[in-house]
């Protein structure tokens, strides 16, 4: 070896000592060298977001700032195809591809590919997030079944929320906001690194406020309450060696809130405690890059509405009691993956999962239905051509049922009915073509399944016996998951001379097994039984024309039309001969959002518009929900920001703000909120 | 001929650093590597090459070298950024394949035209569109060893 060669293969050895090599995803690297979002939801490969295989949009931390949102449901109420109900001042629900409802079950959320869906009732109860606005990195939003890479319940679509990488990223922020409804709220956010080999990124933040005092029924006004939240999360990243991550996350939420209540559709106040704690260690390997996750969730919820909810879904003004309510949900995950490039055209992924849910029987206790799901997937990504790539995932679940402890009085089954099994397989295909560097054409094809919630197989228990006969209202084990289809094709295309991008898609869905919870009535010998069952099926046919551009010196703007239909197929209930669930008539057909910003000097402006034509909410009326209707409206949401400095920014923001209160859904009217706020970045 | 433009020395700097085996701080020194009819070209890269600022936490240093030198060039070297034309020719290709063998250092081409003669091991092109391509042959050869994630994500000759 010459002196040089010496040289530069010692400097190389140095540099190879030093390097701190990067095995979790560093988005923000990579955003920066393609000049678009990176993400992995679409097929659990990095890819950017022009590439991947599914209709996607991506909410960067940039948005989320200018939309001047307190919370993520309030960030999401301005991205095209998404849809979201706000009931209170502090509870939402957010559908993708419509079917949104009180408890919204088809939408799989994740915070870091962790799930925070709330099994015990398939829904995601947003004010538990454990996670603060300024920690967001990216909002990935998947719209479509994803289940071949997600799993159950990823029907709709997914939204996985990317936070900071406390190794990558150095986040270092605090915000103090204040508004009307009292809202008085506290965040911040904090990375400390260690060397660049180990860090750590603390978040807490807390809120209150009161609730909206538009007008209510009689029966609902006993239920709405002030809001709180807190939550503190601790998320570090080591290096253990040059080509293995260790990534530990830790996090508590409390929240208590006024929400609406599903089935009933009445408002009830709530109060959610959820605990979580993660590890993932993700290693470089000549077998390719290699990931194992494990977590565990915790979750407990108690409440109801004043005025005599029996239980989950039950209307207890009806039933004439009063019952404590509590559902205590554990999850217990562990999966592995394998991703892995063979060539220069083939991306391979395999992994397994391992997961346990058992929820606590309520409100009658002393039960307890616990399922155990085992998975295996694959997904494969050919570049058939440099400009084409076809992309195939299939997974394969299989469940088993279990059931143990007491049952609730005259419900007349027995443990060993919950021995069952459930084995469904989900796909994704995906084929995108671009023909030249401005369009993207892309057609896909998937079948999602989602699962009865755990009340539904069983978790829920009640007897009624001050009635003349005995009302049994139990889930039951033989529920058949739901099964959702779509396919789907779309056309992007970049508007090199407006700076814009234009993006087309339509859509047909069909979704067959659709559940109710009061779906089933019988009249049996000594007890009248209310069980769940599935009413029917449904379809949906939508489209997507969303433009999205920037001009001038500073502006931005957007623009999009999302109409969709859905066409019911369910069975009446055999007592008022009314549907017990809706969808077809419970949707907006026209949605169109508008946006336009400027940003300049120390001045950041942005307007949000959006408009829902008249649709039908769901609202109590005596055993069963009627449809009310919702006249069409436009609302309006608004932020100005100015820097003082470099690192302190005045903001003042506002919801609503073209009307003091608004019939947004079939809950009481929203206000409107206007929030002052001070963000410090250190 | 097409100047290398400071969008595209922008990618490449930044598509340095997911390269492993380049140190994260302290300088990188890049030799821009011409022909003798693109000397003021070179020159002009070099300047805005040392202007931006390196990956990770280091600093650049480059250098313009002529293709007809670069067997004889015994500097120092981590990089070399080839001017458009560099690898016109089966004779200079040649030369700088031979120097990313011989010396172990990645090239670098933000003109496609290099995907043909086999001569960078990473072409970086922005124009409507980031485009990323590696030479895996050529990167094996030269001992470049790139993070698995960017790896998937760029396209592969």
């Amino acid at each position: 070896m010459n002196a040089s060669r010496f040289i530069v293969a010692t400097a190389l050895a140095a540099g190879f000592a030093s390097a701190s090599r990067a095995q979790t995803v560093d988005y923000g690297a990579l955003e920066k060298l393609f000049a678009e979002p990176v993400t992995t939801s679409a097929t659990g490969s990095p890819q950017r977001a022009s590439d991947a295989p599914a209709d996607m949009e991506i909410v960067t931390a940039d948005d989320i700032r200018r939309s001047g949102a307190i919370d993520i449901p309030g960030v999401l109420r301005h991205v095209a195809g998404v849809d979201v109900l706000q009931w209170t001042n502090d509870t939402a629900d957010v559908g993708v591809g419509g079917y949104n409802q009180p408890f919204s079950s088809r939408l799989l959320v994740l915070i870091d590919g962790r799930q925070v869906y709330a099994d015990f009732y398939g829904f995601t109860p947003w004010s538990t997030l454990p996670v603060e606005l300024d920690a967001i990195r990216q909002i990935e939003i998947v719209k479509g079944p994803n289940s071949a890479l997600f799993g159950f319940n990823a029907v709709g679509g997914v939204i996985n929320i990317i936070t900071s990488s406390p190794l990558y990223d150095d986040v270092n922020v605090a915000t103090l906001r204040a508004g009307t409804q009292g809202l008085a709220e506290a965040s911040v956010v904090s990375t400390y690194k260690f060397d660049d080999r180990a860090a750590i990124r603390i978040e807490a933040g807390g809120r209150s406020n009161n609730e909206f005092q538009t007008d209510s029924s009689p029966a609902a006004e006993p239920n709405r309450h002030g809001n709180d939240r807190g939550e503190v999360d601790v998320n570090g990243l080591l290096q253990l060696t040059d080509d293995v991550q260790l990534g530990l996350e830790i996090s508590h939420t409390r929240s208590d809130v006024t929400e609406l209540i599903p089935t009933v559709y009445s408002l009830a106040f709530s109060h959610y405690r959820t605990d979580s704690v993660k590890a993932q260690l993700t290693a470089d390997t000549s077998l390719g890059l290699v990931q194992a996750t494990a977590y565990g969730n915790w979750f407990h919820w108690n409440g109801g509405p004043i005025g005599g909810t029996a239980s989950l879904g039950v209307p207890g003004e009806i039933m004439g009691e009063t019952s404590p309510i509590e559902a205590n949900n554990s999850v217990a995950v562990a999966s592995a993956q394998d991703l892995v490039k063979l060539g220069s055209d083939h991306t391979l992924r395999l992994s397994a999962e391992y997961r346990r849910t058992s929820v606590g029987t309520t409100p009658v206790e002393g039960g307890k239905v616990s399922y155990t799901v085992v998975s295996g997937a694959g997904m494969w990504e050919w570049k058939i051509l440099p400009a084409l790539s076809l992309t195939n995932a299939l997974r394969l679940d299989y469940l088993d049922l279990s059931r143990s402890g007491a049952l609730a009085p005259f419900v007349p089954f027995a443990n060993p009915l919950w021995d069952r099994s459930i084995t469904e397989p989900s796909y994704n295909s995906g084929l995108v073509w671009q023909p030249t560097e401005l369009d993207t054409l892309r057609a896909t094809a998937s079948r999602g399944v989602q699962l009865p919630n755990v009340e539904d197989l069983g978790g829920l228990q009640d007897t009624i016996t001050s009635a003349a006969l005995p009302i049994a209202l139990t889930g039951i084990p033989s529920l058949a998951p739901t099964i959702v289809n779509n396919y789907e094709v779309g056309w992007d295309r970049q508007l090199s001379g407006f700076d814009a991008l234009l993006r087309i898609s339509a859509f047909i869905q069909s979704t067959h097994g659709l559940v109710s919870n009061i779906g089933s009535f019988s009249l049996l010998p000594n007890v009248f039984l209310i069980t769940p069952a599935a009413l029917g099926h449904s379809n949906a046919e939508g489209l997507e024309l969303e433009i999205k551009g920037r001009f001038g010196q500073g502006w931005r703007w957007g623009l999009s039309y999302t109409p969709e239909i859905i066409t019911d197929h369910l069975a009446l209930n055999p007592i008022n001969r009314l549907f017990v669930i809706d969808f077809q008539h419970t949707m907006p057909t026209h949605v169109v959002n508008a946006d336009l910003g400027w940003s300049g000097g120390r001045w950041e402006i942005d307007g949000y518009l959006r408009y829902e034509s008249a649709f039908y909410g769901l609202e109590p009326e005596g055993m069963f929900p009627t449809l009310t209707r919702i006249d069409d409206y436009v609302s309006i949401d608004g932020r100005i920001a100015y820097s003082l400095t470099d690192w302190a920014t005045l903001a003042l923001s506002a919801q609503n703000l073209g009307q003091s209160s608004q019939t947004q859904t079939a809950a009481p009217p929203v206000e409107r909120r206007v929030i002052g706020s001070f963000t410090a970045r250190f | 001929m097409a100047e290398i433009s400071v969008d595209d020395l922008q990618a490449v700097a930044r598509s340095l650093g997911f390269l492993d085996t380049l140190p994260k701080d302290g300088t990188i020194t890049v030799g821009v590597v011409h022909t003798a009819d693109a000397s003021q070209a070179a020159a002009r890269t070099v300047d805005r090459l040392n202007a931006i600022p390196g990956p990770n936490s280091a600093t650049f240093k480059a250098q313009s070298i002529a293709v007809d030198g670069l067997a004889g060039n015994q500097d120092r070297l981590d990089a070399l950024l080839l001017e458009e034309g560099a690898c016109a020719d089966p004779a200079t290709a040649l030369a700088v394949t031979e120097m990313v063998r011989r010396r172990h250092i990645v090239s670098i081409s933000t003109s496609p035209a290099c995907l043909q003669s086999k001569c960078c091991v990473l072409m970086v092109h922005t124009d409507r569109k980031v485009e990323i391509v590696l030479n895996t042959e050529l990167a094996d050869a030269a001992g470049a060893r790139f993070s698995s994630v960017f790896a998937m994500m760029v396209k592969r000759r």
